[in-house]
């Protein structure tokens, strides 16, 4: 799973078993659901707190008695009137709600798109010789495409990236459809360099 | 009360995209121009050091790495392209490698890119890539770890992808029984033993459209003195022939200042690989 697929669940309530194998994976996504989780449960806190606060009885009558009025209809009599609902508890709850929803998704459409700009997992291991197993699932495959005619990545090799911008049409010769009317446009591309020099592998950014 | 509840919400809000925004777009560490991209050619957004390699000790050397392509076109008209990196490696495994990025493969055959250096230094467990341009540097922790996950564009089917000739030596030879590989002995180049290999892998005919077999054939020296490759070649009828070769190759060991930033560059310490500086 990636940051991408993660944050696509939405998973502002629970993660899954993935989803928690991909946050021990990914810092970045680790902390923002840290920070997510935070706020969550400080906003639970605020609701519970504020659950039986109630603005005096005056006060909301005094609204309720002005937005009749407001409204075009009858002003409640005395003897009808009844006591007051306890209205605000829920709407603690709905703007609690609201807040989460509003922060869940700001954090959504934040961090699919720069979550690897962050960097590594800080407990990442540091060992100093590249364990080839892994170098076959990182540069030479998942999101990276071999260049036509290129060398495959050794394990063992030095590796490089460059950030650079291309026209669209770049693409075409890796198998991507791309319409005319875009082909001159420029998309981002992380370009894997082997020790050689040579270009070897690209991923295309999605942003 | 609903106010503050409101107004706390607010807060937080706030509060959470209050953090860092992210790179921006477009312009990387070392910036670039604007304006459009011209067709073939690339705009400079920044580089940053990858997964360092074996760390290799006692084995110093220096050298150029020269690559050069040939692809014959079907009207008879040839392509050829030449790069070379100039490459170091000192007795503590600490390796450098100095190229101009004037061409991205077939990506941007007219990248005329900046000059970019990768250090790695296993000692100082930090890697450098260097903006000879600029006089900038991106100072990153050692960490052979994968690159990061990024939002990419989905790949297009297999089937749409190009033939991919090193794709397809990829596999064992007890997995494909079209690839055979032997033993060319040893010899010396560049003053340098080497022991060579080679992999020939037939596409048989009729498998890709093809009315006759088609070799694509990979060879290989390797110095095990230097425990680097001193020359490969690669020839693919599809695509035509590569050579890299290690040349001007000198053993005695490099100066210690080429495994270190110029005290001019502006050094910019990133949060990981590919990260960005921390405060940006």
């Amino acid at each position: 799973m990636n940051c991408q697929e993660f944050w696509k669940t939405l998973p502002e309530l629970a993660a899954k078993p993935d989803q928690l194998d991909h946050l021990r994976e990914c810092a970045p996504c680790a902390r923002h659901w840290g920070q997510q989780q935070a706020l969550t449960t400080g906003l639970r806190t605020v609701a519970a707190e504020s659950r039986h606060v109630e603005a005096p009885p005056r006060v909301e009558a005094r609204l309720t008695a002005a937005f009749r009025e407001h409204s075009g209809l009858r002003p409640i009599r005395p003897g009808t009137s009844r006591r007051p609902r306890n209205w605000q508890p829920v709407a603690t709850w709905l703007a609690a709600a609201a807040a989460v929803v509003l922060v869940a998704v700001s954090l959504m459409s934040n961090h699919p798109l720069h979550p690897a700009r962050r960097g590594f997992p800080a407990g990442a291991p540091l060992a100093v010789v590249a364990d080839p197993g892994f170098a076959e699932d990182s540069y030479n495959s998942g999101d990276f495409i071999p260049l036509p005619n290129a060398e495959r990545i050794s394990p063992d090799e030095d590796v490089n990236v460059v950030r650079v911008e291309v026209q669209r049409s770049a693409m075409i010769a890796l198998g991507y459809d791309v319409s005319a009317d875009r082909a001159s446009e420029p998309v981002e591309a992380e370009v894997v360099l082997g020790a050689d020099g040579q270009a070897r592998a690209v991923r295309f950014l999605d942003e | 009360m609903l106010v503050r509840t409101v107004l706390i919400g607010v807060l937080a809000l706030s509060a959470a995209n209050a953090q860092p925004p992210g790179p921006a777009r477009g312009h990387g560490r070392f910036g670039g121009a604007s304006g459009p991209i011209l067709d073939g050619g690339a705009r400079f957004l920044g580089a940053e050091p990858g997964r360092p390699g074996r760390v290799v000790r006692n084995a110093p050397y220096s050298g150029d790495v020269v690559t050069e392509t040939t692809q014959l076109l079907a009207d008879g008209n040839r392509i050829r392209q030449l790069s070379t990196v100039h490459v170091a490696r000192d007795s503590e495994g600490r390796t450098r490698s100095e190229q101009t990025l004037r061409n991205l493969g077939g990506l941007a055959p007219n990248a005329n890119l900046p000059q970019v250096v990768f250090i790695n230094d296993p000692v100082a467990k930090v890697n450098y890539a260097l903006n000879s341009t600029a006089h900038t540097a991106a100072k990153s922790a050692w960490n052979p770890s994968s690159p990061p996950a990024r939002p990419t564009m989905r790949r297009p089917p297999s089937d749409a992808a190009p033939n991919n000739s090193a794709a397809d030596l990829r596999q064992t030879p007890t997995a494909n029984p079209n690839l055979k590989t032997e033993s060319l002995g040893r010899q010396t180049i560049e003053g340098v033993a080497a022991d060579g290999t080679r992999i020939t892998q037939t596409i048989p005919a009729g498998e890709i459209g093809n009315e006759q077999p088609i070799q694509i054939v990979s060879e290989t020296w390797y110095s095990p003195d230097l425990q680097t490759v001193l020359l490969a070649k690669r020839s693919d009828p599809r695509s035509g022939e590569t050579t890299t070769r290690l040349t001007n190759v000198n053993r005695a060991e490099p100066a210690h200042a080429l495994f270190e930033v110029p005290a001019d560059y502006k050094v910019t310490e990133t949060a990981g690989r590919f990260g960005r500086p921390p405060g940006q």
